[in-house]
């Protein structure tokens, strides 16, 4: 599927940073954005709407981004998406907690059009 | 780390999925978790040899490496791994048996548990160079929101550093203090705001190690993320007027030095094993609540403890409560961070929409009162405009409610103040608060602050003693201040109470006597010397002090609480402090007022001003030196003011036996206001004055009466000091020419 078609859910308690990635996914030519301001928010759009691919952020209230990811892994509908995590150095920890629950991949805040598109290039199936 | 483990495959099985699991490659994340996930359960599977969990854990270390980019040569730890597992299933098993496929995995610990099991927080890792160059952003727009954004979360940050400081231990409010810093520094580092990025992420890093347990959360922390707070506070106000012009400068020099601060900071207590662990709030709630008995909630904190869990999860395993009840508790404990569903408003709009109802409730009156209308009989129009009547005066209620505010965060940020006080001066001080919920007009809320402000610091500076005169005179060395709101009646009455050294009456009256504000034998009671330091320029300290500086007096304090229409008043012991009590209308939208009438003409007296109203005989008017008019209301003497006089309208009733007085106090002093008949007390929605009446001193403000025709709101205060000022007859010409 190429970008433009997907489905995208942000999901990051801050609206300065959702506002962020939207632009950077726009720059990769996504056009379907939906945005979440928590895990549990992010719940409900994932059980109401057709999501192609989840990038998250990791520390929220009420549901983190580890929650959230367990949810999907262990959700029939959703157990198979793709799951990026956005995250900050010094947070490797995380990471490692974030792989053993089957996270998709993360990518480092700061980061870049060109570095997402590598990471999504290594989890999205390719056409 | 506590990880539940289900091992009750056989060690075989595990190492056959192990081995089939290594496939992908390095850049399959997926199954490299599922890889350590098998690790884990190997790890603890009861038939694993002893000899297998060095390089276990060395695969694992080589696992991390590549999950992290780390590993200088992926592909060759790759290999590596490849070769380890290799050697397990030789060791185990020859054969994988086919079909074992990778079924999804146990969850693994919670993420209470992964911030607990933070061991070793990765070195402070110089952030990477922000690779930001070719973002294409929308910056200026991008950058207000994230200065407004920012703003908000800073502010969260004051608030649950409160709740921080009061429990060190409590985890829930490390992490709500952690995050905000954590989300600025993600924005900023994609915005490129360097020294927003680096400060907020050295803040953070300290705040992780507090996370962990590493260290513990003394005064010392919560200083420097209060310093951080102020820090980013003028950063981003630097980089907001850096928006306005186009180009700024952001005070890097202020970073620096604070940076230098923090990495030369060593907290004073050695790393704690995170067993410094209270009792979990929520068990707290729970009994507090009366949904279990503390015994039970302690039984469960030990289990909690051994298991691995956390102890609302255990007493609901345990059926001694269902999830609803622990769910509510919880909720009860993060009610700080959490805010109900909300839309934010504009306020001009808030002000029209109260000002378009209360122009409702007048038209509906001026509707209803019409006498046509009044004359129509009609059984169905009676109930309905009944109907009408009550569906505006909710509409009313409600608008006015919009408006409203809890106290709360004036009181909050007075905790902060307090702090720096006691910090200052070196007096030990305790806030004590009751009240926050007491709402309050929105407008108000901001006006009170700095009221507040002055009077805390003054009862800190002046009225607190030292530690030492405090432990000489046998009271607890900290000091404390006590500050309530309460509503009462349509009031809001806001104490200020401390438990100093009160107020010295001879001293003050000292200081009057020099200054020249009373004669040195006039006779005083305590009352009215204390009611002295409201005057201009009253100062009894003499030294200039840090804390409260020189400049605005209690004067000033009074005077913008009386711009609020509201009073303040004084009373102290000596040796057991000062009170404060301010009087404030609920709302600054609507006065209670009595409505009278002069000649023509109808006038509002706020309540608040009034003392009584009566009729006085003709023997208690008096003329002094024969011109002064006086009213003797029970064998005292009050000046007689003409309203009538004063606004230039010709009375029903020259003379006062005939019609009425108001007997109103201001300055110590008490006035009768002469008017010709009360028509009935009434609240008034304000209107304020075109530009013409506006500095008009003695109105303070229009309203639409229920006939529709205005009334001018009379400022109690403003014609006294007209009637000062301007002798006894004259005052009418200020009037004339206004």
């Amino acid at each position: 599927m190429a970008y433009k078609d997907m489905k995208v859910l942000v999901v990051d308690d801050f609206a300065t940073m959702r506002r962020i990635v939207k632009n950077i996914l726009r720059e990769l030519d996504f056009k379907d954005i939906v945005e979440a301001e928590n895990g549990a928010a992010a719940v409900k759009i994932l059980e109401s709407q057709d999501i192609d691919l989840i990038v998250s952020d990791w520390n929220m209230p009420k549901m983190t981004g580890l929650d959230l990811l367990k949810w999907v892994r262990a959700n029939e509908k959703t157990k198979n998406l793709p799951f990026l995590m956005v995250t900050a150095e010094a947070q490797k920890e995380n990471v490692v907690e974030a792989v053993k629950a089957k996270v998709s991949n993360y990518i480092v805040k700061p980061f870049t059009a060109a570095v997402l598109a590598e990471k999504l290039a290594k989890i999205l199936p390719q056409n | 780390m506590t990880v539940e483990l289900a091992s009750s495959e056989p060690l075989e099985v595990l190492l056959c999925r192990l081995a089939a699991g290594v496939v992908a490659g390095p850049d399959d994340l997926m199954g490299i978790g599922e890889c350590l996930n098998i690790i884990e359960h190997i790890e603890a599977h009861k038939s694993t040899p002893d000899s297998w969990k060095k390089d276990l854990e060395a695969v694992k270390g080589l696992f991390r490496g590549i999950i992290l980019e780390e590993s200088a040569d992926p592909l060759a730890d790759w290999e590596e791994i490849r070769n380890a597992l290799k050697k397990f299933s030789g060791n185990g098993q020859r054969e994988a048996p086919a079909g074992v496929e990778a079924s999804s995995p146990e969850p693994t610990d919670g993420p209470q548990q992964r911030q607990c099991s933070l061991e070793a927080v990765v070195e402070e890792g110089e952030p990477s160079e922000p690779a930001s160059e070719d973002v294409r952003l929308d910056d200026a727009e991008l950058i207000k929101d994230f200065i407004e954004e920012a703003k908000e979360h800073l502010a969260s940050i004051e608030l649950n550093i409160m709740a921080l400081e009061a429990d060190p231990a409590d985890k829930e409010a490390i992490n709500a203090v952690f995050r905000p810093f954590h989300s600025i520094k993600g924005v900023a580092g994609f915005l490129n705001l360097r020294s927003i990025h680096h400060l907020s992420h050295e803040v953070e890093n300290l705040l992780d190690e507090a996370r962990s347990g590493a260290i513990e959360v003394t005064d010392a922390v919560i200083d420097i993320v209060l310093r951080a707070v102020d820090i980013l506070k003028v950063l981003l106000q630097e980089l907001e007027a850096a928006l306005g012009c186009g180009h700024g400068k952001l005070s890097t020099g202020l970073v620096e030095s604070f940076l230098k601060r923090l990495r030369a900071f060593d907290p004073q207590h050695p790393p704690v094993g995170g067993k410094a662990e209270k009792p979990p709030k929520v068990g707290e709630i729970l009994v507090q609540k009366g949904l279990v008995e503390l015994e039970t909630v302690e039984q469960a904190v030990e289990e909690a403890k051994q298991r691995g869990k956390k102890v609302g999860e255990v007493l609901v395993e345990e059926g001694v409560l269902s999830p609803q009840d622990v769910g509510m508790a919880l909720r009860d404990q993060r009610r700080f961070q959490e805010s109900t569903a909300s839309v934010r408003v504009d306020t001009v709009k808030l002000d029209n929409l109260v000002d378009m109802v209360g122009e409702l409730v007048i038209a509906q009156s001026m509707v209803l009162q019409n006498p046509e209308v009044q004359a129509i009989k009609d059984q169905k129009f009676q109930k309905d405009s009944v109907q009408l009547r009550r569906i505006t005066a909710e509409l009313q209620r409600i608008s006015m409610s919009l408006r409203m505010v809890p106290i709360k965060s004036t009181f909050q940020k007075l905790i902060r103040l307090v702090r720096d006080l006691s910090k200052k001066s070196g007096k030990d001080v305790r806030l004590e608060m009751r009240g926050e919920d007491t709402e309050i007009d929105r407008n108000m809320v901001e006006e009170i602050y700095e009221p507040l402000v002055h009077m805390i610091r003054n009862a800190v500076d002046h009225g607190l003693e030292s530690r030492e005169e405090r432990i000489a005179k046998g009271k607890d060395p900290c000091g404390t201040i006590f500050l309530s709101a309460e509503q009462k009646g349509g009031n809001i009455i806001i104490e200020l109470r401390d438990d100093g050294r009160g107020l010295d009456a001879e001293k003050i009256r000292a200081k009057a006597v020099e200054r020249g504000l009373i004669g040195a034998d006039e006779v005083l009671e305590e009352r009215a010397l204390f009611d002295l330091i409201f005057h201009p320029g009253f100062s009894t300290k003499d030294e200039v002090t840090d804390v409260s500086g020189r400049g605005v007096g209690m004067d000033v304090v009074r005077r913008s609480v009386e711009e609020l229409r509201g009073k303040l008043e004084v009373s102290s012991v000596k040796g057991q402090g000062t009170r404060f009590e301010l009087k404030l209308p609920l709302t600054m939208a609507i006065i209670d007022g009595m409505v009278i009438c002069v000649g023509p003409e109808r006038y509002v007296v706020p309540t608040v001003a009034l003392r009584e109203s009566l009729r006085p005989s003709r023997e208690s008017y008096l003329t002094v030196h024969g011109s002064e008019e006086m009213i003797k209301v029970r064998n005292q003497l009050m000046p007689l003011i003409r309203l009538h006089r004063m606004f230039g309208v010709e009375p029903r009733y020259p003379d006062p036996w005939d019609a009425l007085i108001l007997v109103v106090s201001e300055d110590q002093k008490s006035y009768c206001l002469l008017a010709d008949e009360i028509v009935g007390r009434q609240e008034v929605v304000i209107k304020s004055l075109g530009a013409g009446l506006r500095h008009v001193k003695g109105l303070s403000g229009g309203a639409i009466l229920g006939d529709g025709k205005v009334a001018l709101i009379l400022d109690v205060k403003g014609i006294v000091s007209v009637f000062e000022e301007g002798g006894h007859h004259g005052y009418d010409r200020q009037r004339r020419v206004a």
